[in-house]
């Protein structure tokens, strides 16, 4: 098992390398610079020449992705060339929005997604599991700026049920310890600050949630139906095992592989989702950071944001193919 | 020039008079007028939905709408605008100022009693070391200092600030090595906001290596109605009252500034009462807004134009003909009432008649297709093939959508003759393109820094190092010796040199303006005295919330 960790970790090594060119030459494919976008439709050239000196922006291709590098290799993500910050400091303050935001997300859809999957795919064939399939089709389809702008319309602002932005009420009373609010609310023993902190979570976790809520849901499905259709599964019922105990210990338990694959993938989905989800819920996470960045061209914080998310992805994505090898034999002696 | 001081608190009268105006139509004008007449009252935590975060808190290096908003609670510049004008120059950290005859030195008297946040003295010594840090701002910060540079003809000796001489304690004179007669309206631009010489130098705020400055980031310090509380990165920036500001104290106990993207998400916050204002308000949304009894518009009003632009040295536009066409090929009014509505007025000069010496007397070029079609037949051009340029990815005040009003006038041009190939970039790169040969035809804008002639006449299309704006081409000899001439003209003289400038832009058409558009907020009927200004300079002191 050890071998195998370290040999996933030693891959990323070349995974995230290409990454780096792949965002660096994909950012400065974009039209325009940053130094335009900072100084705007007034700029003389000439002023516009000089703040592209200043940034660095003058100069070769090989030798700005090689002083990027350089910096990469010794911690340093580089500087916000509209903001002039630390990129690590920007991305680190936002961070925790984010993983809030998805853990949620995922915590929502999930087991949502299990629960409705199993649960057509017990009555596979049936009006119930029609219903549960268009459910999911239109959970997948409706585009995540929609949905969201629905949700925020109906519940915050004619139900008035949730709040429509923002992570909390901007009481003023909140400390930040992790940069977690519910995290924080707990470590600093204020239940008011959880609750709000949840009540702000709501429709934003709804929202991203609805697209792996869905694939949970057809895999789910999926790997439950051709798991009960297997020969053992019909034996077991034949030697006149309990139907509870068959469904459990040899349905359920069998259909978990393919969804933790499935799982660890969504996290690109909620990756994604999660740029327009904080977008419209004022979510001062790591998407809206590189929204913005990309409407500035901040070339820095567009690639070093974009490795923070890949890295993210990848890392997660590597712990689930390891999780699945504890879950499945099988995989461990393929190896 | 009116004390500050002195000024009636009746700004809001003036405001409740716009909002009333905009919610003439809706029922809720009753309640408006309610509460016009009551007292203001002290407290409470005011939340404005924002575009984006500020780029930074130091007000000499950034220019963006959102940090100027900012920046003008915490910071004070020596002189600066009547609420809700562009161009109306009032007291603020100077009492007075008196130039010399040519206007080439200045003497600002100060304000007595004034302290930075710090608890720093403000007084001549203060004044003079911010100027000395814009002038002599190191290469690196000087390309983000742009507006110094625009008022002052460049950085450390290039540029036409001399000197800076502490008088006496309260008395501090600019001396100029040339004329600068509009010097004063230059001053109330937030980048010339008076910072304390001692955060600024404890806190690091002209150390280029340092990656930023603690001092834009974590300690601004001015002399505001508002100190500075906190900045959530990603999130919120806080003030809170100034309790020992040199003049009444706020009303607000503290401002949220909230950073949400999406003008959408943005109306739905302040519908469901988790802000109460949002800025900039998507002009098909004004008339949601109008019709909610619980909502109140504020139309900014325009320093701005929006445009048709020419190569004028390009062919078929460097035919004074052609050009001609265009601006009587375009339906002005259609335009604005379809795309502006309340938010725009049909334009045929380059500055709104907000702006002083605006010529009255210049008329709008009638909607004419019969006689575009005239023009073209005679610069014998009628069908000619042009390539069309429109942005997208950009929303501005002149510009809310994009696609649409550049449908709308290249069907216009197709009416009369023209075969409009339709071209597109994104912003940043159309910015950048529109300067070269293949942008012949193109929209574009002109927002101006402040309200002044100059800002738009000279900004626009003066020349630079004596060659004129790559972005027109527009070239003319008549053009530059009267621009020159009312740049430094004496103030009796000014108007007529302005109205020459005016003339000869309005007959050689380098662009067809067709609207001065206006942004909006839209505020929950709680909020009182918020005084929307076209060139963003707003001060919230005023602004109060009723139960």
């Amino acid at each position: 098992m050890t071998a195998y960790v370290a040999r996933r970790l030693l891959l990323l090594v070349p995974t995230l390398l290409a990454l780096t060119v792949l965002a660096f030459l994909f950012v400065r494919a974009l039209p325009g610079d940053a130094a335009v976008a900072i100084l705007g439709p007034n700029a003389s050239a000439e002023s516009i020449e000089r703040l592209r000196e200043t940034l660095g922006l003058n100069l070769p291709l090989p030798q700005q992705y090689g002083e990027y590098l350089a910096g990469l290799l010794s911690g340093d993500l580089g500087t916000s060339a509209v903001s002039q910050r630390p990129i690590a400091g920007e991305i680190g303050a936002r961070l925790p929005a984010t993983i809030e935001l998805s853990v949620a997300a995922l915590l929502i859809g999930v087991p949502l997604g299990i629960a409705l999957g199993r649960f057509s795919a017990r009555r596979a064939g049936s009006a119930a599991d029609a219903t549960s399939t268009v459910v999911a089709v239109v959970a997948v389809s409706v585009p995540v700026f929609v949905l969201g702008l629905t949700l925020q319309y109906v519940f915050a602002v004619l139900l008035n049920w949730f709040p429509a932005i923002g992570r909390v009420t901007n009481s003023g009373a909140e400390e930040r310890i992790t940069g977690f609010v519910l995290l924080d609310a707990i470590l600093s023993g204020r239940p008011d600050l959880l609750l709000d902190g949840l009540h702000h979570l709501v429709l934003p976790a709804v929202t991203l949630a609805a697209v792996p809520m869905a694939v949970t849901a057809r895999i789910a499905r999926a790997a439950y139906l051709a798991e009960s259709r297997r020969p053992h599964v019909r034996i077991a019922l034949a030697k006149g095992l309990a139907p509870a105990k068959v469904r459990r210990d040899h349905i359920a338990h069998n259909s978990w592989p393919p969804l933790v694959v499935v799982i660890g993938l969504q996290l690109g989905a909620l990756l994604s989702g999660g740029i327009i989800t904080e977008n419209i819920f004022g979510w001062g996470g790591l998407g809206s950071l590189v929204v913005s960045s990309i409407r500035t061209r901040d070339y820095l914080v567009i690639q070093s944001g974009l490795l923070v998310l890949a890295l993210i992805y990848v890392l997660v994505n590597m712990a689930v193919d390891v999780v699945n090898a504890r879950i499945d034999p099988r995989l461990r002696s393929a190896r | 020039m009116q004390d500050r001081k002195s000024r009636p608190r009746g700004r809001l009268l003036v405001v409740a008079a716009v909002l009333s105006l905009a919610l003439s139509a809706c029922a809720s004008a009753d309640s408006n007028s309610q509460s016009q007449s009551s007292e203001p009252v002290d407290g409470g935590v005011f939340r404005l939905a924002t575009v984006a975060e500020p780029a930074g808190l130091d007000p000499a290096l950034v220019f963006d709408g959102d940090s100027y908003r900012i920046n003008a609670q915490i910071y004070e510049t020596l002189v600066t605008l009547a609420p809700g004008t562009t161009s109306e120059v009032v007291p603020a950290l100077a009492t007075s100022y008196t130039p010399n005859e040519d206007a080439t030195e200045w003497t600002f008297q100060l304000r007595e009693g004034v302290t930075f946040h710090d608890g720093t003295p403000f007084d001549a010594a203060a004044v003079k070391f911010n100027f000395d840090r814009w002038k002599n701002f190191p290469e690196a910060l000087q390309s983000r200092a742009e507006l110094y540079g625009t008022v002052f003809g460049g950085f450390g000796d290039a540029g036409i600030l001399e000197s800076v001489d502490v008088v006496d304690e309260r008395t501090v004179g600019l001396r100029l090595s040339a004329p600068r007669p509009d010097l004063p309206i230059t001053l109330t631009l937030p980048v010339f906001s008076i910072a304390s010489p001692a955060a600024l130098q404890e806190y690091g705020a002209d150390e280029v290596d340092a990656a930023s400055s603690e001092f834009a980031n974590e300690h601004p310090v001015g002399t505001g109605p508002f100190v500075f509380d906190s900045w959530t990165h990603g999130d919120r920036v806080e003030l809170v009252r100034n309790e020992d500001y040199w003049d009444e104290p706020a009303h607000l106990d503290r401002i949220v500034f909230k950073a949400i993207s999406d003008a959408a998400a943005r109306l739905n916050a302040v519908q469901a009462g988790d802000v109460d204002g949002a800025d900039m308000i998507n002009p098909r949304d004004v008339e949601a807004v109008t019709a909610n009894s619980s909502l109140q518009l504020a139309l900014r009003g325009s320093c701005n134009s929006g445009f048709v632009a020419f190569k004028s040295d390009q062919e078929p536009f460097d035919d004074p003909r052609v050009r001609q066409a265009v601006s009587h090929a375009i339906n002005k009014e259609a335009i604005v009432d379809r795309f502006f509505g309340e938010t725009g007025e049909p334009a045929w000069l380059l500055m709104p008649e907000s702006i002083p010496f605006h010529d009255d007397s210049l008329e709008n070029p009638e909607y004419d297709p019969d006689l575009a079609r005239e023009l073209l037949a005679e610069a014998g051009e009628p069908n000619p093939v042009v390539d069309f340029w429109y942005p997208t990815d950009v929303t501005r005040p002149w510009l809310p959508d994009s696609q649409g009003i550049f449908q709308a006038i290249a069907a216009d041009l197709e009416a009369v003759g023209f075969q409009v190939t339709p071209r597109s970039a994104t912003w940043t790169a159309y910015l950048q393109d529109s300067k070269t040969p293949a942008y012949g035809l193109f929209l574009l804008g002109w927002s101006c820094d402040y309200g002044a002639a100059d800002n738009f006449y000279g900004g626009a299309f003066g020349y630079i190092d004596s060659a004129p704006n790559p972005r027109y081409q527009y070239t003319s000899d008549e053009f530059v010796a009267a621009l020159e001439t009312a740049q430094v003209a004496p103030e009796d003289q000014r108007e007529a040199a302005w109205a020459q400038v005016q003339r000869i832009v309005y007959d050689d058409l380098p662009v067809v303006p067709f609207v001065h558009g206006s942004s909006s907020l839209a505020f929950s009927t709680r909020v009182h005295g918020y005084e929307p200004n076209p060139v963003l300079v707003e001060h919230l002191d005023d602004v109060w919330l009723s139960d």
